[in-house]
């Protein structure tokens, strides 16, 4: 009950900030400067033409009636016409999310899940050559520059060795097959995903290791672990038993947290690996300044931050006890 | 047999700087059901003693010499794993309450019984719980409240769940550091008491170690006070009480409010305890003694009997022939 | 002895993420291992199918395939195989050649009418296309108002269809462009629009409505025919068996295709392409090849480089609207000090042509080879000397004169207008170096060849969607430097970037340059209909532009365009690249 109470209070916050994103977000787009139209510099299109367009837009009318008819699109479900594809923002985003989804996902647990794992084991090895390995290593890879990262994975085991696809979600040679079933299909897009799932993986793991690590740390010194151990437990079930899920917790958190600052390498990597997801298309309407898909995927990245943050703390309270709402 | 014959302990921590003696040659025994208390101000080996029985120091622990004879086996020399099982199944112990003892993200019959399915698996968790229900009621418990987690539990409730999960395998040992530091009065008297009953229903040997003399006073058939990494002046507790030998005992009496309750004029140590890595050669409360003499600092001290069973480590004590 | 099973039911929360964590990397590592190990076996095993595919990288995914709508030129990449204008260039003499028309227009001065005679042809759905199909698309164009189509078609009057190979136009007034711009629009089947049209008339916005709907099947009477678009992977396109063009020969060319089918495959970064090209998954790349990459391409024995030159123009403009560019000796003085060879050599690397004239040279038959030539064959210092004289003579003052008594040249300082007032700071905007590095760079250079003179110039390099803002729209601006990478062959442009009238928000003429006698030439030139004629206006045109400058043509960049060279033969080399409507009906696997 207090629980449902809490997630009510959450959810009337969470739309009063998420109105407040709204706005930010259409004001943004608009006083930033460079306009739609101009980006078409083909000498074809007369300035009647632009005006034309401008019009077609809606961007003739004054900010104030923009804005409502943004606020109207947006309660109506239906986030406008993209400019460069003049298809509704909402099929567009469709048509993306779930690669995103797939890759992005994919990649945040399995990243977590192994950095958790890992940090669990470096600070049980803690001051041994394990544990210098994993920290320098989560480290570095932490810190790489992920085009970098990214480019070099291609160039490595995409080209030299030739094991990886180079960049894309699928391959002709499968898709064009009319034999291709559904599994081959999916293998292909499992394929296709290793190199960029490698890349975000790398780039995050280290976080969630050292975070673990840390925390781990801190909770070996807690005097329950001393309790565990006069138990007479096994040093594995103090570490996996007692250690550990209590150490887990700020990683939660932090999990939770860095969804929106991984949300930048995610566009980054989709743009490497030409990966058809959402973070290429924010890119690409941002530089073309396609206000609707921009402010949509805006949006949309704001929700997932929001949901996500909620989604953390109900987890919160469910794995620590302590924490009621 | 004696049930814990500790003989010559001597316990250093690795440091920076060097070894540091935490405990120095100290030697004790219990009789089964009988109960011990060291008294000592923090940093005077106390705890380390509680953890060298118990086979848990920390990584830069190293028992440099002497046996821990306990139910006639040396607890030095067995393994690792052989160690692991007599935790707890023979020697338990109870931490104090204030400390974090309890797993927060776990349930706290759930605790009590992991300490029973350790060392008798085929237990089975169902009955591991109905003992738990049992050992709730023993220490006074509500069986209703097995199911909850620490932080819905009070200061005392948490003691007596620590204490029922000290009981979970019958041990012959109980070490209880600190058991009631950080309780109000009225249920640190409740807490002993049950201590003390269950000591006497289940006998049991145990080590009080503790800062508060008045608590051990209160406990223990014999007490030992320790100073500076080593056992100053043991003996049974009446006659370290009525007749203390060493300064320092005296010191440290003089420190606490009488037992009656009344209030004297309460004494604090003046000066600070000694360097352990690099101690001094003679007596190691030399320097904050107030009956000091210089073959105090000359002369490693060495222990004087002061009546049958009581003795004390002072060179002064020595020379006057007490 | 064992400890409690760690499956047992105590400790839930641990076990909840612990028993499970562990449990769920086991499986996955086991599960992309398998992966990996059953793809390698099963892609090595399928690899070998469809050989007579061209496989063409692009580096954007098409963004519409509504030919009304799509205006990046990765749809037209695509739109291009399918839907065909009536005339088409020649690659070598690129003059127009009849392509869905059967023969040239005709020209009937006293109606002010041109008739075009149609090639039999059918369209992909196995249709027949006829006049209708023309002067529906025509009308369309004017009854919707269609940017970028609409200036080509505003000034017909009235479209005839005598019959159904005949199509007969009426212009309103006489209009050079209609051969070369008008009639070179791609022609839509009024079968597939017209009930898109008639929709899109009944809403409220029917511009917007028929810009915005989505064309799944465009059908076309091009090469090749939409199979199947995997959005965000590849567009696959089959060969059109219905082409008119098919085993005939056209403009002395035998047709095919000769392929199968053309994939596009989406790269996003030219990175990935290349190294897709040198795998050997793309045939060719449609793209220019930065410079960058070409020792290496050139040193790979299957990979042919092409190197084209392209209807481009990359200049310099100015703000002629205000000070200090208002003045002509000024923007001369300017035109004199920028030294063509070392952007030539030094950025491009030599690979680009020296532009004398805003038309390019490539443009044999509008470029005019005697414009004037602003400080040609003069080194650093010369340079230097002749704008500091220009300048003097027009009465621009300094502190410290660029060229010393003794005549020799130093760093100028304090530089005044012919009025007095000291010239004021200035930016030249430029596109930031990431989106095209040649540009900023050459904005930098010209930075310090202004200040050799004591012209206090910045060079500021300035997000794309902004520097277009400030020049056309805002006019808030003193000298700029852009460039068209696309540029008509119809040298129309020339008025349509300097008219006075085009001086307008959004308009073309971004210089804000005024003159009643190029307005009236240029004018002429857009309703001469003679094509030798109408040279001598474009060329007086040119001369006129070069005389006062509003903008300096820098540089034409050369396009180095890389195809494999084992698999197919029969590329045909253009004007902009070998990735012509020719390669594509003439390429033959080898």
């Amino acid at each position: 009950m207090e629980l449902r109470r809490y997630i009510l209070k959450r959810l009337v916050q969470i739309t009063i900030i998420f109105f407040v994103i709204l706005t930010v977000l259409f004001l943004l787009f608009r006083l930033a400067p460079g306009d739609p139209v101009s980006r078409m510099v083909d000498p074809d299109m007369t300035p009647e033409d632009a005006e034309q367009l401008i019009h077609q837009l809606g961007l003739d009318k004054p900010l104030g009636i923009q804005y409502l008819v943004y606020l109207k699109n947006f309660f109506t479900g239906h986030f406008g016409i993209s400019f460069h594809y003049g298809e509704p923002v909402v099929d567009v985003i469709w048509n993306r999310l779930p690669n995103t989804i797939l890759l992005f996902t994919t990649s945040i647990i399995l990243s977590a899940l192994v950095g958790i794992f890992l940090g669990k084991i470096a600070s049980w090895h803690k001051g041994e050559k394990t544990d210098s390995v994993m920290t320098i290593g989560a480290l570095v890879t932490h810190t790489l520059f992920l085009p970098w990262l990214a480019l070099i994975l291609i160039w490595v085991f995409g080209y030299k060795l030739g094991w990886f696809p180079i960049n894309g979600m699928i391959s002709e040679e499968v898709w064009l097959d009319p034999d291709a079933g559904f599994i081959a299909k999916g293998l292909d897009i499992g394929y296709h995903m290793i190199l960029p799932l490698t890349t975000l993986f790398l780039i995050h793991f280290g976080a969630y290791l050292l975070i673990m690590r840390s925390s781990m740390l801190e909770t070996l010194k807690e005097d329950y672990i001393l309790t565990a151990r006069a138990k007479g437990l096994e040093e594995k079930d103090i570490r996996d038993r007692h250690a550990a899920p209590n150490a887990a917790l700020p990683v939660v958190t932090s999990v939770g947290l860095s969804l929106a600052f991984s949300i930048n390498g995610g566009a980054l990597t989709e743009t490497v690996f030409t990966w058809p997801g959402i973070g290429r298309e924010l890119v690409f309407s941002v530089s073309q300044n396609d206000y609707p898909l921009a402010q949509a995927s805006f949006l949309l990245i704001a929700i997932v931050v929001l949901i996500s943050n909620l989604v953390v703390d109900v987890l919160y309270a469910y794995l620590d006890p302590r924490i009621r709402y | 047999m004696a049930l814990l014959e500790v003989e010559d302990l001597c316990i250093d921590y690795k440091t920076k700087n060097g070894y540091l003696k935490a405990v120095d040659g100290v030697s004790f025994s219990l009789e089964r059901g009988a109960s011990l208390g060291f008294v000592g101000e923090s940093g005077c080996g106390k705890t380390t003693i509680g953890m060298g029985l118990m086979g848990m120091l920390p990584p830069n622990g190293v028992v440099r010499r002497g046996r821990i004879l306990f139910e006639g086996e040396d607890l030095l020399r067995v393994s690792a794993e052989e160690m692991r099982r007599v935790r707890w199944r023979k020697i338990a112990m109870i931490f104090q309450a204030a400390m974090n003892a309890l797993n927060p993200v776990q349930r706290v019959g759930e605790q009590v019984a992991e300490a029973m399915l350790v060392h008798n698996p085929s237990l089975g968790k169902e009955k591991a719980l109905k003992a738990v229900e049992e050992l709730f009621e023993l220490v006074g418990l509500q069986t209703d409240r097995i199911r909850d987690y620490p932080h819905q539990y009070s200061g005392g409730m948490k003691q007596r769940a620590i204490i029922a999960m000290s009981l979970a395998c019958r041990p012959s040992l109980i070490i209880a550091d600190e058991p009631t530091t950080a309780l109000d009065v009225i249920v640190q008297d409740q807490i002993l008491a049950e201590i003390r009953a269950l000591q006497k229903e289940f006998n049991i040997g145990i080590i009080f170690i503790s800062h508060d003399i008045s608590i051990v006073a209160d406990m223990c058939h014999d007490i030992g006070i320790m100073y500076a990494g080593q056992l100053v002046e043991y003996g049974p507790r009446e006659d370290v009480f009525d007749s203390p030998a060493h300064p320092y005992t005296r010191a440290l009496l003089s420190s606490f409010p009488t037992l009656t309750g009344k209030r004297t004029d309460l004494v604090p140590i003046a000066g600070e305890t000694p360097d352990l890595v690099h101690p001094p050669e003679g007596c190691r409360f030399y320097d904050r003694c107030q009956e000091q003499i210089p073959a105090c600092r000359e002369k490693v001290s060495r222990w004087v009997a002061i009546s049958p069973g009581h003795k004390a480590l002072c060179c002064r004590c020595e020379m006057d022939g007490r | 002895m064992s400890t409690i099973n760690s499956k047992g039911k105590k400790g839930k929360v641990m076990n909840r993420i612990h028993g499970r964590s562990r449990c769920i990397w086991n499986k996955w590592s086991v599960l992309f291992v398998c992966v990996a190990i059953l793809l390698g076996v099963f892609l090595a095993g399928s690899a070998s199918q469809a050989a007579d595919m061209l496989k063409v990288g692009l580096l954007e995914e098409p963004k519409s395939l509504n030919v009304w709508r799509a205006s990046d030129r990765w749809s037209w990449k695509v739109l291009g195989m399918i839907y065909q204008p009536l005339y088409v260039r020649d690659p070598e003499t690129l003059d127009l050649v009849p392509w869905l028309a059967a023969e040239a227009p005709e020209l009937d001065a006293d109606t002010l009418s041109y008739t075009v005679k149609l090639r039999p042809a059918k369209w992909s759905d196995g249709t027949a296309f006829t006049s209708e199909d023309v002067a529906f698309t025509a009308r369309l164009i004017n009854e919707f108002e269609i940017p970028r189509y609409r200036y080509k078609w505003q000034f017909v009057d009235k479209i005839e269809t005598p019959d159904p190979q005949t199509v007969r136009f009426y212009l309103k007034e006489p209009k050079a462009i209609f051969v070369p711009r008008s009639l070179t629009i791609p022609i839509a089947q009024k079968k597939q629009w017209a009930p898109i049209v008639e929709q899109a008339k009944k809403t409220e916005k029917p511009l917007s409505t028929l810009l915005n709907h989505k064309m799944e099947k465009p059908i076309g009477c091009g090469p090749f025919v939409l199979e199947e678009w995997r959005s965000g992977a590849y567009l696959y396109l089959k060969k059109n068996e219905q082409f008119f063009g098919s085993g005939k020969e056209i403009n002395g060319r035998a047709l095919g295709p000769h392929i199968d089918g053309l994939l596009f495959k989406v790269f996003g970064t030219s990175d990935a392409a290349v190294l897709a090209m040198k795998k050997g998954s793309i045939d060719f790349f449609w793209w220019g090849v930065q410079s960058g990459y070409m020792d290496d391409l050139r040193q790979n024995r299957d990979i042919r480089l092409f190197t084209s030159e392209r209807s481009a123009l990359y200049y310099m403009g100015f703000n002629v609207r205000r000070p200090p560019f208002n003045d002509p000796h000024l923007r001369r003085a300017a035109a004199m000090l920028i030294d063509e060879d070392f952007i030539l050599n030094r950025i491009l690397q030599g690979y680009g042509i020296k532009m004398h004239s805003l038309v390019p040279p490539g443009n044999v038959y509008w470029y005019c080879p005697d414009v004037p030539r602003h400080g040609e064959g003069l080194d650093r210092e010369g340079r230097i000397k002749k704008a500091y004289e220009i300048l003097q003579k027009a009465g621009y003052t300094w502190e410290v004169p660029p060229v010393d008594e003794s005549g020799d040249v130093v760093k100028g300082e304090g530089i005044r207008l012919p009025d007095g007032k000291s010239m004021e700071k200035f930016t030249i905007l430029t596109p930031p170096a990431d989106y095209d590095p040649h540009r900023a760079m050459c904005g930098m250079m010209m930075q310090e060849w202004f200040r050799m003179l004591g012209i206090p110039a910045y060079s500021k390099p300035t997000a794309f969607g902004s520097l277009l803002e400030q020049v056309k729209v805002k006019h808030d601006f003193e000298a700029f430097v852009l460039g068209y990478g696309r540029l008509s062959l119809d040298p129309d442009y020339l008025r349509t970037f300097f008219l006075s009238r085009n001086d307008k928000r959004r308009g073309w003429n971004m210089s804000g340059y005024h003159n009643p006698d190029f307005d009236r030439i240029a004018d002429k030139s857009a309703e001469t209909m003679v094509r030798a004629e109408r040279r001598e206006l474009i060329w007086e045109m040119q001369k006129i532009l070069m005389r006062d400058v509003p903008y300096i043509p820098l540089y034409n960049p050369k396009l180095v365009e890389a195809v494999r060279a084992e698999r197919f033969k029969g590329w045909v080399e253009m004007l902009g690249g070998v990735g012509n409507i020719w390669t594509f009906c003439e390429l033959q696997p080898k």
